[in-house]
């Protein structure tokens, strides 16, 4: 039995041909193939590189429902080690990127690694300027107001 | 669960976005009107989203070019969807990073999430509360509050707050009620936010004082019952029920009272009520739970049979019933009675005995874990250098098994470190959220 195939272009007009198991993973997508069975779908937001990383990842977690059981699906471990290092090779502007995709695409999963990561980032940053310099956050802050912030947590005994 | 999904309506991204994907979807209405998109931002979103646009009109009014700001192009909420997943000591943090940042963290919507993201199963953690020594006095009294995840396979707690002038004796414990401890001693009450660090100390009318939360209107209640000395025992009738809130302090102090009662066991906040165990009217008379509804300040009774009610029986929430575990022996025992509290309305109990393999010393129940498991913790701390066991109970498989919680009191150099004379008493809360709340 052949797959059913479909076409998703990137902003720069680059068509990526996917198996419609890989891409229904994203709700949208899910959704726009029912209601339009034989289109391509321009994602016009979506550039080339960020949306082979997303079809990578859709690809790895596709759950195979052929019932045959040859394909050696990964154990949910195997997956999670995957991802770990799925997200650790991306830089942080893509990162950035990749998250936003996820969300317009509705692919929780994807969110919710990316999402992780960058909580990971802001969580290993030894203080809140690192943060700033880390995310190019502007400090709207001035030097006591900061200082009052601290002060909150001592608490009197 | 409900509760979190109705969060992740609220600040999930994924469909209020529905509209931005460009593609012909002017066209499908259906996709448009999806019922729950209409829902209102929460305030924190609105307000900050405000404050947001003004400041994005300054910029282009000021034509100011500035350097992509990698979190900042990110819609707010999935900022929140990234601030949730921080632990607490970095969200303390990063509140100095920017106004936007620090308005997202105190608001009551970001806590909300946060909450409900910490209650997900792969982060529930545990508690343990210890005092130096019950011979130590005053000033030189501590309570700590170490907290550990249930999750890795070495469980290895950490020192999460230290408060003062406060020991532990060997009838109070400290339950964990939606993120906050609370701990009673003597005349005082002590609730506190082991994750935060924020405690507060509110003197009581009665000597014992638990702590309630009624999740309709997310307030926390402390009820303390007075006791009136009648003949050798304590009767209760009065009861001074204080609202907390309002930064750090007291909202309002109400009386409630109730038909007369002596209480008896320890005192456990379920959904919104706290019960406890108590003979009516007088002590060895009728044995009752006594029920405390949080949000209406209501006192009633429910009836039990006299076996659920002994002076070493305890009461736990067993799979979001209330249920009693009566250890057949008080100080050592290897079997025990699960009573559960079937139906509330008609007072109607289920039991069953369990026998343990080896016997249980100086051991209770604090309750179950998320699988459903029981939770046998100590009482005390060992007088030496030792590790420290909890026991989980496994009820469907009759199977008994001994957890290590690494770094608790299991060294000299710790036993020095905390001060740790003889006679400590200990309190295990087996399910702890971690919450970035205020009182």
């Amino acid at each position: 039995m052949s797959k059913k195939m479909i076409v998703l272009k990137s902003s720069e007009g680059v068509s990526f041909v996917v198996e419609e198991a890989v891409a229904r993973q994203s709700k949208i997508i899910s959704f726009l193939v029912e209601e339009f069975p034989d289109r391509e779908l321009p994602l016009t937001n979506m550039t080339s590189e960020i949306l082979r990383k997303t079809i990578e990842y859709c690809k790895k977690h596709v759950v195979e429902d052929d019932g045959g059981g040859d394909s050696s699906s990964s154990s949910s471990g195997d997956l999670k080690e995957w991802d770990v290092k799925f997200v650790a090779e991306i830089d942080q502007p893509r990162l950035m990127d990749l998250l936003m995709a996820a969300n317009y695409l509705d692919i929780p999963s994807l969110l919710d690694v990316t999402c992780q990561k960058v909580a990971d980032t802001i969580a290993a940053c030894n203080d809140e300027k690192e943060i700033r310099a880390t995310f190019n956050i502007e400090n709207d802050f001035t030097e006591e107001e900061v200082e009052a912030i601290r002060m909150e947590n001592q608490y009197p005994i | 669960m409900k509760r979190k999904e109705h969060e992740k309506d609220r600040f999930c991204s994924s469909r209020t976005m529905l509209q931005r994907i460009p593609l012909d979807l002017k066209k499908m209405t259906r996709l448009q009107v999806k019922p729950h998109q209409k829902k209102p931002l929460c305030k924190v979103e609105s307000r900050v989203c405000l404050e947001r646009k003004e400041r994005e009109r300054n910029e282009d009014d000021e034509s100011v070019k500035r350097p992509s700001k990698l979190l900042h192009s990110i819609p707010l909420d999935l900022e929140v969807e990234i601030m949730t997943r921080l632990p607490v000591k970095s969200l303390m943090r990063s509140r100095c990073v920017s106004k936007t940042w620090s308005s997202i963290i105190r608001s009551q919507g970001f806590a909300e999430a946060y909450y409900a993201m910490s209650s997900s199963a792969t982060r529930s953690r545990f508690t343990v509360a210890f005092s130096n020594s019950v011979f130590v006095k005053g000033d030189a009294q501590r309570l700590f509050i170490f907290s550990s995840s249930h999750e890795s396979s070495s469980l290895a707690a950490n020192l999460h707050m230290t408060i003062p002038s406060l020991s532990l004796s060997h009838v109070s414990d400290c339950p964990s009620v939606h993120g906050f401890v609370g701990c009673c001693h003597g005349f005082q009450f002590t609730i506190c936010n082991p994750s935060t660090g924020q405690f507060v100390t509110l003197p009581c009318k009665g000597n014992r004082t638990s702590l309630g939360y009624d999740p309709v209107d997310g307030q926390f209640k402390a009820l303390s019952l007075v006791p009136t000395p009648v003949r050798g025992y304590h009767i209760c009738v009065v009861h001074e029920v204080i609202k907390l809130g309002g930064g750090g302090g007291v909202e309002s102090r109400n009386m409630v009272t109730s038909p007369p009662y002596s209480p008896l066991t320890n005192r456990l906040c379920i959904n919104g009520f706290i019960y406890f165990g108590a003979w009516a009217p007088r002590p060895r008379t009728n044995p009752v739970i006594v029920c405390f509804d949080v949000r209406h300040e209501k006192i009633s009774f429910i009836k039990m049979p006299k076996d659920i009610l002994m002076s070493y029986s305890v009461l736990i929430e067993y799979k979001g019933k209330l249920a009693s575990v009566v250890r057949h022996q008080p100080l050592s025992f290897r079997s025990f009675d699960l009573w559960i509290l079937e139906d509330v309305k008609k007072g109607v109990w289920s039991k069953q005995t369990f026998d343990l393999s080896y016997d249980l010393v100086n051991i209770t129940s604090p309750g179950t874990n998320k699988a459903g498991e029981i939770i046998f913790a100590p009482t005390k701390l060992s007088h030496c250098a030792q590790p420290f066991y909890i026991f989980h109970y496994n009820t469907q498989k009759k199977d008994l098994r001994r957890v290590r919680i690494h770094g608790i009191a299991d060294d000299e150099g710790f036993r020095r470190h905390y001060g740790l004379v003889s006679d400590c008493n200990v309190s295990v809360s087996p399910e702890h959220v971690e919450s970035i709340a205020f009182l």
